[in-house]
């Protein structure tokens, strides 16, 4: 066994295959891992730099292509960060980099029928996509998704043509007709989650933000054991 | 500083330990709350990482990966326990 974890969780040179503005500030990079094993919807990568001085710098960025479909990382850029920067502005088809994963059986959605619920703040759409993509028309999805404004909505298209998902989005600092003003509060989730039918949720976002829905959610009583939560930074 | 959750340590805690953790839990040893790794607090901007008990805080795994090297203290948590957990 630990062979098979060193095989899987040892690094690995990822090339990237693809590069899409998503926005501004974000970016989504195909990428091309030899012997890629496939994933899971919600699982992440940790992605390592090496500078030319030797210095590393990893992080972790979930998967936001769906389950059979190739590796894509979708991130956003953290002005202060040492990664995220060289992902999202200096990468280009070509380049190689260390990747590491597919990691991570909790924060993951196996597809099956029960209705699923998934809450984004910012990038922490990235993740859901891949559960969206990975749903059958059995698994009714409501999609939240919460963004400063509607310039830093990703997949913005692809949430606007999909039939199948129920979406609603919320912008913070933007008041724009068909968008949801202020943050994601009790009465929206209230709106959306029938605690009686127990669907499975998923939080994914910045920390104050999961930490505020998760608040909300156990207000309304959800069985804590349905929401399943992904911070970062 | 914010912290992430212990999903950002899986990949390096399961090579370090030789067996995937992406489903094991643990006792803090300091206030003795039973949780998933995953949901532990993870702090990435340290000379490695530190994963703490979601409750009180106290450190539980401490981390550091450098090049090939894993040096890995667990002295803050009683218990590990692997295995995937029963089904809600």
């Amino acid at each position: 066994m630990a062979g098979s974890v060193r095989r899987a969780l040892g690094w690995r040179t990822a090339t990237v295959v693809d590069s899409i503005a998503e926005t501004a500030t974000a970016r989504s990079l195909g990428l091309d891992v030899a012997a890629w094993s496939g994933h899971a919807a919600g699982q992440h990568v940790d992605i390592r730099l090496t500078a030319e001085d030797g210095y590393q710098a990893t992080r972790s960025y979930s998967v936001s292509s769906g389950p059979g479909e190739a590796p894509q990382i979708t991130v956003e850029r953290v002005d202060d960060g040492e990664v995220s920067p060289y992902l999202v502005d200096v990468a280009e088809k070509g380049d190689t980099f260390e990747v590491r994963g597919p990691i991570g059986g909790y924060f993951v959605w196996e597809p099956a029928a029960q209705p699923l619920v998934l809450i984004a703040g910012g990038s922490g759409i990235a993740p859901l996509r891949a559960m969206w993509r990975a749903g059958t028309l059995r698994a009714p999805i409501t999609v939240v998704y919460s963004a400063r404004d509607v310039d830093r909505l990703i997949f913005r298209d692809e949430l606007d043509s999909d039939a199948t998902l129920a979406v609603r989005v919320h912008l913070t600092r933007e008041q724009r007709p068909g968008f949801r003003s202020g943050r994601v509060g009790i009465d929206d989730l209230n709106e959306v989650i029938d605690a009686r039918v127990a669907p499975a949720i998923y939080v994914c976002g910045p920390t104050s933000f999961v930490e505020s829905v998760s608040r909300h959610l156990l207000t309304l009583d959800v069985d804590r054991r349905t929401i399943r939560t992904e911070r970062f930074g | 500083m914010s912290h992430v959750d212990g999903n950002a340590m899986i990949g390096a805690l399961s090579l370090a330990m030789g067996t995937d953790v992406a489903d094991a839990g643990g006792v803090c040893a300091a206030c003795g709350l039973d949780h998933p790794l995953a949901e532990a607090h993870v702090y990435l901007r340290c000379p490695g990482m530190v994963m703490c008990c979601p409750e009180c805080s106290a450190a539980e795994i401490v981390l550091v990966e450098i090049e090939h090297r894993l040096m890995l203290t667990v002295r803050g948590l009683a218990t590990i326990r692997f295995g995937t957990p029963a089904q809600s």
